[in-house]
Order: structure tokens, then C-alpha cells, then sequence
């Protein structure tokens, strides 16, 4: 009935207690799952390391490891040269040469004592083997549900195989510490991830490719932005000081830049006549990181299928060494575990990696096994296949053909997922209406507070007063007033910043009641407009995603007015009083019949409300939400939340008309449950929020998540729509 | 069909090492207890409380160990202390928390097969039932039984004759068990209800495992089963 228990009984992590208190690491965060693929990629591994011997590694790398650490040197690569050896033998950073020197060393010294020259390569292996399963952990981590896939997908990889174990090359250690930094990335780890890649630059200088790619993320990702300028500081400083040994090495700056692989950049050219050329791989990258800057905002989808196009133009428009095939690697194995289409992608990938090993096994250089009296040291002789140029063309063009598909799909694919709110064609608009007091500010800000900082910018009703205070006309008209608004600049602005363009914002003050001058602000993530009549003409009502209208109770509202007024802006008590008399005619007429033109109706209640009748001065004893919600399909799935795992007190009305929910929501709220709600119901709100968005305890916080669940049903329909 | 819940259907170590970690960490803030001393109190608390209650819904209570442990160090009952400690972990807990892949798909499978379900657990109600919302089980299962309302916990005779009811099972009908643990889950169920039971392998001895009709490491391997019995 199921498998035999001896096929799939390898389960059982795969544990390093050594590690533990290791940077607070856990053994789970070093664990993979032990499956049959992750065995048979071993035993392929250890097989090719044993067996084989790499020609480049013979030639090159091993006598460039041996002779530097017989004779130690400052500068190894300069002292390597001078001693007559190969001038292309190590065209690699510091840090490439500190991730091989230990193993290669230990490798030495127990050659030394067996004679024979076996360890010293399997020390150079043992650095290869030990990045290359760091990669497979990392990409384990990166795509945690799906390890197996990885396993499949990573670690039979034939390109990471072949390329590091049969041709020898050791590009897998500076992928494995780019690959580490979108790791760190991803979980803002900001310092991490620019030592990782400043690591990884200074590993390997083509690294440099990525770093455009990750300079927009850094600048433009939603959540990451707060820390961008620490992870491009890190990275700057760390490359800075890593490269610096280079700039005083004559050797290393020679293996570097006058490397035969650099040449490979300007050799695919469009004769343009007149005996000039078009260098087709820098118009590539151009746009590839053209589009990466173009694209505004980029989520870490998004950024991991840019560097795979960019990386994959860079292999298509430069004729690639059989080593920067594996820096494609990551980035295919993520393609190839998108949802979606997974079977075309998965024979896509394939299908490349097999023209790819065809076409190095014919043109590059490969290893011996001495043992089998196998010698592909050099590219074999294929006369016999007749025309070995034709064929070796057709492979490649096969090759290059699949990468290009490859790329677009990845960009489609990644472009489809990014922005999900549709944010970079048009920015988010909030609007809340509600009379004086009602709570309109307390609100807003704490809308504000839930989004990036600087993302939010607020507008607010009392900015558009038409007189300062202390005008003739406030004898004549209340602030409650249409007429007493420029309801008109405002329309204006809101449709100004909701097109990105800037505005000139001036603020009233209600401590002098005076406005502030004039200031040029513009257009950001979300709009939040607040104020008494901000959905009094329809059109101005229209441009919002969600609209919310706050209805407080009156006699708590009065309450609390008071207590605002004469407290904290401290005007009058009688006079507050009058005025708010004096107003009550207007409310009815030009705030209240908002409510009809609101999708979410909030109002604050008293529990009891015999509390609040009392004399002045008798708090309002615990208070209650009431939810008028229209359109309110994620009702449900709220309610059971807030029930379940809030513990709230929960009674809905019975239903009406239009799919109007009307619920009443009572009980001490924790701002941490909250958070666990907005997980659970709505994880898309992770790209809509800031990296800390700040959820308030009790009520407040209610409506915090009420807002943001609705903001986020409509801007699903508006995405849909698009 | 019967479910086990904690680590049958969710990975119960990771959310409970977070969330001890969380409350190990606050109470290090605020009680200046230090985290190895914390793990050697909260042993020792488990075990107290444990030895106290035997084999009852509440011998699992997160809140009673807490308060335990504080008392332990010497605080009395420090109430306010016990309840945040608790709410920091299961909040936590549940945070870190995620059902294993293809749960979902398989129990829909069995619901679409048309047996009655029911998720039969230990301990208390109040938390088993704020998991199963969380995991949003509850529109899937019929009934929850859990060891708090059958006054003890399984392989005790009580818990099954609860499920038994609640399902209203005949004395021949076809009982499957799906769970982690080979002596409260199989033997139990075999022996109350003579179930067919499902054991998830999660490093188990093969002693344990000879006790389970049928072992399996992931649910689209039942999911398989499943499927070949509903055709």
C-alpha cells in the first residue's frame, strides 16, 4: 500500500549539534531532508572527486594553490608569476584563495606524509564540495516547503556537476555567497547581506553583475527600504577593503583583467560597417538592468527572476566559460519551482542543461581518469561525427534559443508576481470621513503607522478650511459647512498625488489657527485623506480604494470632543460647548448622509451607555465597536478569527440588504493577535505594509485590521481589473 | 476517520522550541531568570505538574506549568506573570505553526469519500480549538473530542467511547486512525474501537512502528490510499 519503508525511510534530519549556539543558529536552520536524490547526488559527487581530475584544476588552480602556500607570499598571485608560473592560473579574489588555502593546505600536509599528490586535490575538491552543499542548504532555507524539489532540481543539477566536479571550475563559492546574501535578503538581514556580497565580489569579480540588480532592490523593495542604505554601506566597505589587496597586487590585477574569460565580453559583435562593432553583451545587460530599474518597485520574486535574466543574458550574448554557467543555476531551480506551468519549465531546464553539457563536453576542457585510462583533458576530436563545427554551432544554437526562452518566461512570470497591489501604476487612496471628533486623526495615524515610513502621505480635511480662525464668515458658516471647505483644491490635490505628481500642501494649525506657508510635497505608496467631507462630491468619493466613514456615538463623542478641545488644544469649555450646539443642524444635513457613500462604517460605542449620560467627567467606562461593512466578503473569515483566536465578544445583525454586515465587536484585543489574524487571512498584506507595521491593542486595533482586510479585498478587484 | 492533531498534522517541535524561546527570553527580561536555569525550572515544572495530573487534559496546561515554574523560583503566584508568559507562547506557537503539506488536500479527499471525522486529541479545549480555527479545520472536521471533556487522556477507554458517540459509530463500523504516537494513538484506538491505524514515522523506533497497520512519512502518500480507496 505505500512505498516500502526502506525507500523512503530516509527522513530524519540531518543534525549538527556542534553548531548550536553559532550565531543563535539552530540545527534546523543547517538541516536537509536526507531523500534518495540528495544521496545519488552525493555518491555522483564523491565519485567525480575520487576518479576524476579536472584539467584546469591540474593545470591551473593546484600548482597555483601548492606553489603560493610552499612559498607564502603577501601576495601570492604577484610572487606565483615571478616564479614562471602560468599567468592565468588564478584569476580570482582574496577570498577565493582563503576558501581553498585550509583545505588545500591540510590536503599538502597529508601528502607530504603518504607521498603521491591525491590529497592536496581532494582538499581542493573538499572547498568545492563544502560551498556547493552550503548552496544546497541556502536554497534548501530560500525554498523551505519544497526541499525535495531543490534536492531534484539543485542538487542533481548536471550543470553544477559537470561544471565544478568535471571541468573543474570554482565558480560554485562565489554563487553560494551571492545566493547566501539574497538569503539574508530576504530576511532583511541587512549587514549579513552586504558582507555576503561584498564576500561574493571579492571572491569572484563578475559577481559585480548582480550588484546593480541588487542596488534597486535594496532601494526600491517595499519592506527592505528602511535598511537599504546599511546592506549597500556593508557591501560597499567590505568589497572595498577586500579588493584593496588587488589594487597592490601587478599579479593578481593581470590573472584578473587581462583573464581570457574578460575577452570573452567583446567577442559577439554586430559589424555595424566602417570596421565597427556593436559589443552585443553590453546592449544586453544594459537592459536587463534597465528593465530591473524601470520596474519601480521590486519584491524578492521579482529580484530573484531579474538576476536570472540578467545573469542569462550575459551567458547568451557572451560566448560564457563552461564555469558561469553556475551562476544561472539558483536562479533556475527558483523558475523551476514557480507555480504555474511547472512541467514546461522543468523540460525547459532540461532541455538547456543537456544542449549545455553536449556542447561543453565538445568544446571545453574536461578531466582524466587515470584509473579507467580516460583522458578528456583537452576537447575530444569529433571528426567522426563529420562536420564537428556545424554540429557544435547547431547545439549551441539550440542552447542559446532555450536560455532566451527561459529568460522571457522568467521575467513574465516574475514581473506577473511582483507588485500584486499594482502600487507603481498607481498609488493606494484611503479616504475617512467623520464629524469633529469623531476620531479621524487617531485613525489616520494609525493607518499611517501600519505602511513603510515616509511611504504615507496624509491630507486632512481642516487644511482646507477657507478662513483662518477668528474670520467674519465662521459668524455666518460652521465648519461643517461644504461651503466653509475648498472641497475643489482638495478634489484637485487628490487627484494630483494620485497621478504622482506634487502638490503644494499647507496645514492648519489649531494651536495659533493660523495656516502654515505653503510647501511642495508629492505623491508616495498610500494617500490617506482625512476629514468632515471627504466623500461629500462623489467624484472626489470615487477615487478611493476604501472609504471609511467614522460614526461615534454622540454622547461619547461630545465627551470626548470636550476633552480634546478644552484639554489638549485648550479653547473654551463654553464655548465648545456652543459650538458644538450650533453645529449639530449642519452634521445632520452635510456629514452624516455620508455614511451612504461609505463602504466601512465605524463607530465607537459605549458598552453601557447609561455610563456616559452622567455628569461630565465620568470616563466611558469599556466601549465596543460597531461595524457597518458593505461588500463584506472576508466577514466571515474575520469573525472566526476574531473569535477563535482574539477571544472577542461577537454579534452580528441580521443580515440586510446588498450584502451589508452589521456586527458589533467587544473585548480586550492584544496588537500581537492581530498580527497573527492578518497572517492568516490576508499573507498578501506582507506586500502592501511596512516591515514593522505597528498594530494597536484593543479596539483601535480592530479597526486597523478591518480597514486594511477591506483596503485589500478592493485593491484585489482593482489588480483584476487592471 | 479520527486525527490526531499536535504533530500528527502540524510539526509540533519547531513552534514549541519558538515559543519557549519567546517566553524564555521575556521572562529573562522581566524576572531576570537565565535561560539555563529556565529550561532546568521549566523541566522541573512539567514534571511536578505532570506527576500531579497524571494522564489528564490539563496535565498538558501550558498556564499551570508557567505558574509552577514561576512559584519555583521563589514568586509565589505571580498571576499577571503566568497568563503573559502563557498568551506569549501559545501566540507564538501558533504563529510559527503551519499544517504539513498536502494535510489540507487529504482530509478533504477522506471528507469527499463521506466518513465522518472527528480530530480526537489531548489537552485542553480552549487551545486545541484556537488551533483548529487557526489551521481553518474546522469547517473540514465533524466533531472534536479532546481529553479535557473525556476527563482523561488516550489511550484511556473514555476518550474513544466520546469519539465513538459523537461520530455515532455501530460496534462493526470501519475506524481509521491517523496519528504519531504507536501507544495512544494505535494501541489505543485498535483496542477501543479496533481501528485501522495510520502512524506518521517521525523517527520512531521500529518497535513503535510494528504497532501501526500502515506508516507513512507524508500525507500525499495517504492522500494516495485515499484516493485509491475513493475509486
Amino acid at each position: 500500500m505505500i512505498p516500502a519503508p526502506s525507500s523512503s525511510a530516509a527522513r530524519k534530519p540531518l543534525s549538527r549539534p556542534a553548531l548550536l549556539p553559532f550565531f543563535g543558529w539552530h540545527r534546523k536552520d543547517v538541516a536537509i531532508e536526507l531523500t534518495a536524490a540528495f544521496w545519488a547526488g552525493l555518491a555522483i559527487r564523491l565519485v567525480l572527486c575520487f576518479l576524476f581530475i579536472p584539467a584546469i584544476q591540474e593545470t591551473l588552480f593546484i600548482p597555483f594553490m601548492r606553489e603560493t602556500l610552499l612559498h607564502p607570499s603577501l601576495d601570492p598571485w604577484t610572487s606565483f608569476i615571478a616564479g614562471g608560473g602560468a599567468a592565468n592560473a588564478f584569476p580570482y579574489g582574496v577570498v577565493m584563495y582563503l576558501a581553498h588555502a585550509p583545505t588545500v593546505a591540510i590536503g599538502m600536509a597529508a601528502d607530504l606524509l603518504t607521498g603521491g599528490d591525491l590529497f592536496t586535490r581532494l582538499g581542493f575538491s573538499a572547498s568545492l564540495l563544502a560551498a556547493d552543499f552550503a548552496l544546497f542548504v541556502i536554497l534548501c532555507r530560500l525554498f523551505e516547503d519544497r526541499q525535495r524539489q531543490v534536492a531534484w532540481f539543485y542538487w542533481l543539477s548536471p550543470i553544477v556537476i559537470y561544471a565544478t566536479y568535471y571541468h573543474g571550475q570554482t565558480d560554485i563559492v562565489p554563487v553560494a555567497l551571492l545566493t547566501g546574501a539574497l538569503l539574508a535578503l530576504r530576511h532583511h538581514w541587512a549587514k549579513a547581506a552586504g558582507v555576503l556580497l561584498g564576500l561574493a565580489i571579492s571572491a569572484k569579480l563578475s559577481m559585480l553583475l548582480a550588484a546593480p540588480f541588487l542596488f534597486f532592490y535594496a532601494l526600491n523593495n517595499r519592506q527592505f527600504r528602511p535598511k537599504g542604505p546599511l546592506f549597500l554601506a556593508t557591501a560597499f566597505v567590505v568589497t572595498a577593503v577586500l579588493q584593496a589587496p588587488i589594487l597592490f597586487s601587478p599579479g593578481a590585477q593581470a590573472m584578473i583583467f587581462s583573464s581570457p574569460e574578460v575577452g570573452r565580453l567583446y567577442r559577439f559583435v554586430l559589424p555595424i560597417g566602417e570596421g565597427h562593432d556593436l559589443y552585443l553583451f553590453f546592449i544586453g545587460y544594459a537592459a536587463a538592468v534597465y528593465a530591473a530599474f524601470s520596474v519601480g518597485r521590486i519584491n524578492f520574486d521579482l529580484l530573484f527572476a531579474l538576476l536570472g535574466v540578467g545573469f542569462l543574458t550575459v551567458l547568451t550574448l557572451a560566448p560564457a566559460a563552461p564555469g558561469w554557467f553556475v551562476w544561472v543555476v539558483p536562479f533556475l531551480v527558483a523558475y523551476q519551482l514557480r507555480d504555474g506551468a511547472r512541467e514546461r519549465s522543468v523540460l525547459l531546464v532540461a532541455a538547456y542543461a543537456a544542449l549545455l553539457i553536449a556542447e561543453l563536453f565538445l568544446t571545453a576542457s574536461g578531466a582524466r581518469a587515470p584509473l579507467f585510462g580516460l583522458d578528456h583533458s583537452a576537447p575530444p576530436q569529433v571528426g567522426f561525427l563529420g562536420d564537428a563545427a556545424k554540429l557544435i554551432s547547431i547545439i549551441v544554437t539550440l542552447r542559446t534559443l532555450a536560455g532566451v526562452m527561459i529568460a522571457v518566461s522568467m521575467y513574465r512570470r516574475g514581473v506577473a508576481s511582483n507588485d500584486y497591489f499594482r502600487l507603481s501604476r498607481r498609488p493606494i487612496a484611503i479616504g475617512i470621513a467623520g464629524d469633529s471628533g469623531s476620531g479621524k486623526d487617531t485613525l489616520a495615524r494609525a493607518l499611517d503607522q501600519l505602511f513603510s515610513p515616509n511611504s504615507v502621505i496624509s491630507l486632512s480635511g481642516d487644511d482646507y478650511h477657507r478662513f483662518e480662525r477668528g474670520a467674519p464668515m465662521w459668524h455666518i458658516v460652521t465648519h461643517l459647512d461644504p461651503r466653509a471647505n475648498d472641497l475643489k483644491a482638495l478634489s484637485v490635490d487628490v487627484q494630483s498625488l494620485l497621478a504622482e505628481r506634487a502638490i503644494s500642501q499647507r496645514h492648519y494649525d489649531h494651536g495659533t489657527g493660523r495656516f502654515t506657508p505653503f510647501r511642495r510635497t508629492r505623491g508616495n505608496d498610500v494617500v490617506l485623506v482625512s476629514g468632515l467631507h471627504t466623500f461629500y462630491s462623489t467624484s472626489l468619493r470615487d477615487l478611493f480604494d476604501a472609504t471609511v466613514f467614522l460614526d461615534m456615538d454622540d454622547s461619547l463623542r461630545r465627551h470626548l470632543k470636550i476633552q480634546r478641545d478644552v484639554g489638549e488644544r485648550g479653547y473654551d469649555r463654553a464655548a465648545v460647548e456652543a459650538s458644538i450646539e450650533r453645529r449639530a443642524p449642519d452634521r445632520e444635513r452635510f456629514i452624516q448622509p455620508q455614511i451612504e457613500r461609505s463602504d466601512l462604517v465605524l463607530s465607537v460605542r459605549p458598552v453601557d451607555p447609561d455610563r456616559i449620560s452622567g455628569p461630565d467627567g465620568v470616563t466611558p467606562g469599556s466601549l465596543k465597536l460597531s461595524v457597518r461593512w458593505r461588500d463584506a466578503t472576508d466577514f466571515a473569515d474575520l469573525a472566526r478569527c476574531l473569535i477563535g483566536l482574539c477571544g472577542v465578544r461577537l454579534d452580528q445583525h441580521p443580515p440586510g440588504f446588498d450584502g451589508v454586515v452589521e456586527f458589533d465587536v467587544e473585548g480586550e484585543v492584544e496588537a500581537d493577535d492581530i498580527r497573527l489574524i492578518i497572517k492568516k487571512i490576508a499573507p498578501e498584506a506582507e506586500d502592501l505594509l511596512g516591515p514593522e507595521p505597528q498594530w494597536e491593542n484593543g479596539l483601535l486595533g480592530v479597526m486597523q485590521l478591518i480597514v486594511i482586510v477591506h483596503l485589500i479585498r478592493r485593491t484585489r478587484q482593482r489588480r483584476i481589473r487592471d | 476517520m479520527l486525527l490526531d492533531l499536535d504533530n500528527t498534522l502540524y510539526d509540533y517541535d519547531r513552534p514549541h522550541a519558538k515559543a519557549l524561546a519567546e517566553v524564555r527570553a521575556k521572562l529573562g527580561r522581566n524576572a531576570g531568570i537565565a535561560p539555563a536555569r529556565f529550561d532546568a525550572l521549566y523541566d522541573e515544572a512539567r514534571k511536578s505538574v505532570k506527576a500531579d495530573l497524571r494522564d489528564n487534559a490539563s496535565a498538558h496546561s501550558r498556564l499551570l506549568y508557567f505558574q509552577r515554574m514561576i512559584e519555583l523560583t521563589g514568586l509565589r503566584s505571580d498571576v499577571v506573570m503566568a497568563l503573559d508568559c502563557e498568551q506569549t507562547y501559545w501566540r507564538t506557537f501558533l504563529s510559527a505553526a503551519s499544517l504539513f503539506p498536502d494535510v489540507e488536500n487529504t482530509v478533504r479527499l477522506i471528507r469527499s469519500i463521506g466518513a465522518p471525522m472527528a480530530i480526537v486529541t489531548d489537552l485542553t479545549a480552549q487551545i486545541q480549538f484556537r488551533k483548529i480555527v487557526y489551521f481553518g479545520l474546522e469547517s473540514i472536521v465533524d466533531h472534536v473530542v479532546t481529553s479535557e471533556e473525556a476527563g482523561a487522556d488516550k489511550p484511556a477507554p473514555q476518550i474513544y467511547e466520546l469519539a465513538r458517540r459523537k461520530l455515532g459509530l455501530a460496534p462493526d463500523a470501519l475506524v481509521w486512525m491517523i496519528g504519531d504516537d504507536a501507544a495512544k494513538d494505535c494501541d489505543g484506538a485498535k483496542a477501543h474501537l479496533g481501528a485501522v491505524t495510520f502512524l506518521r514515522r517521525a523517527g520512531q523506533d521500529t518497535a513503535s512502528l510494528a504497532k501501526a497497520d500502515i506508516v507513512f512519512d507524508r500525507f500525499d502518500e495517504l492522500k494516495t490510499v485515499f484516493e485509491r480507496f475513493a475509486r
